[in-house]
């Protein structure tokens, strides 16, 4: 007889092969089985007709003859879902106590969870629909270089629904009255808290249909998080000097990153902006726009406030498989925005220049 | 570069042959730009009547790989935002602009453009 513990665990797999299927792209879930291809060339399949017989057969097939492991599925859905289409916000520890305190990711959990966290929570708790509150469904330490949490939260959507209509007109002046309908659409959220040890908090929210929602979620996670991490224990992490370091040395960087837009202050705070007219050229492309940067960017006083910047494809390397573009400095000084999805060594990557920079 | 032969289109086109050297002349003197925004190049080309340099645009677009997209001009910056359509009807409500912030495309221009197919 099948106990219910084997129940629940099938369920689980069921519902990552589902999540599986609905949000990685084909290439990364193919990309996973030719990983372990090698080790058994004859049961692990890379190609089908469809994704859904790639998932469905080729990676439930390895799967469960344990030729992949099931973590990896799971990685799978976390780099899916953590990695990009964001606003990253950064923070540092306002001192070394807060910064010690941190970095023990016991402490931040045992503080979120109590001591028996690991057995309650049987995180990662994987989800389809969408949850009527916030909640924490992921906690793991990273080889050393910090840790990561997740909420999965809700967020709503409006769309336009239909044409808009007469539905009357104005018993004053006779005019016609028109409505527009919109179809409120819930969906699920993703909500990121990364610590990584080198001193930087980062928390991840969504890109959404308006400033407000992004503010409420990113509020969501302080709030969560408020049993381990008070929010008055840190600082912005303010990305300003990185801007205008990244503009002032981007000569011995042209094979590393350009700019497509970019915002300028003087030293009696007016603002000059440049941008190409299309986003797919480069700032620099023109001589007389270079030039009036690098004379705007002269006196040391000036700054470079915010840069749409595109890190370009490093092909000695798999940090980065495919240029990105970000925004650094975007809405506030210590947010950059990835329009994109993409990878998590991508964002890595980033985060890496923009300490590079600092 | 916009990789037109101007010259062949000039030997087959001969009526047209003002329309080709302005066409050519703006071309070498926007070496950098590598798609066509006709009212753009209309404004730097007045002493060409507005006619002839539409057929000339047509002709591009029939004869030498050019096709007309819809783009969205940022009302605050005169620059594309992103993404180009193929009919005006296809151009969502609202675009993010380069920083991220939705416009309503309904306060801005709408324009065409003609880009190298491929």
């Amino acid at each position: 007889m099948r106990s219910s513990a084997v129940y629940a665990a099938e369920a689980i797999r069921e519902l990552a092969y589902t999540l599986v299927e609905k949000q990685c792209t084909l290439e990364d879930i193919q990309r996973l089985l030719r990983i372990y291809k090698p080790l058994n060339k004859k049961d692990v399949r890379v190609t089908a007709e469809n994704k859904h017989d790639v998932v469905a057969r080729n990676l439930r097939q390895a799967v469960d003859a344990r030729l992949v492991p099931f973590e990896r599925v799971l990685d799978l859905i976390r780099d899916s879902e953590e990695n990009g289409a964001q606003h990253i916000f950064f923070y540092r520890p306002k001192n070394s106590a807060v910064a010690k305190l941190t970095r023990d990711g016991a402490r931040v959990s045992t503080a979120l969870w109590g001591e028996d966290w690991k057995a309650q929570k049987s995180f990662p708790r994987l989800l389809d629909e969408v949850p009527g509150e916030p909640d924490w469904c992921d906690f793991r330490l990273n080889d050393g270089a910090g840790w990561t949490a997740k909420i999965y939260g809700s967020g709503t959507r409006y769309e336009n629904f239909g044409e808009e209509k007469v539905v009357g007109t104005d018993p004053v002046d006779g005019a016609p009255i028109y409505q527009r309908q919109y179809k409120r659409v819930q969906e699920r959220t993703v909500l990121l808290v990364r610590w990584l040890n080198s001193g930087i908090l980062e928390i991840r929210v969504p890109i959404w249909s308006s400033r407000k929602a992004t503010e409420k979620m990113l509020a969501t996670v302080w709030d969560s998080l408020s049993p381990a991490i008070n929010a008055l224990d840190f600082k912005p992490w303010l990305l300003t000097d990185c801007c205008t370091k990244m503009m002032r040395e981007s000569a011995n960087y042209q094979k590393v990153y350009c700019f497509s837009d970019s915002i300028l202050r003087d030293s009696a705070s007016g603002t000059a902006t440049f941008s190409t007219m299309s986003e797919e050229e480069t700032l620099f492309s023109v001589v007389e726009r270079k030039q009036a940067i690098e004379a705007m960017l002269l006196p040391k006083k000036n700054c470079c406030e915010r840069i749409a910047v595109t890190f370009l494809k490093q092909k000695q390397t798999d940090a980065l498989s495919d240029d990105l573009r970000v925004i650094i400095a975007a809405h506030e000084q210590h947010e950059i925005v990835i329009g994109a999805k993409t990878t998590p060594a991508a964002v890595d990557y980033v985060v890496y220049r923009l300490r590079e920079f600092s | 570069m916009l990789f037109i032969d101007f010259v062949s289109l000039a030997d087959r086109y001969p009526d047209m042959g003002a329309v080709w050297i302005a066409l050519a002349e703006w071309s070498k003197d926007h070496s950098q730009v590598s798609y066509i925004v006709p009212h753009l190049v209309a404004r730097d080309l007045a002493k060409i009547v507005p006619e002839e340099l539409n057929r000339a645009f047509d002709i591009l677009v029939e004869e030498q790989s050019y096709a007309q997209v819809y783009r969205v001009l940022n009302p605050s910056t005169l620059t594309f935002l992103p993404g180009a359509w193929e009919s005006l009807t296809d151009v969502p409500d609202r675009i993010p602009d380069r920083w991220n912030m939705l416009i309503d495309t309904a306060d801005a221009q709408i324009i065409p453009v003609l880009v190298k197919n491929g």
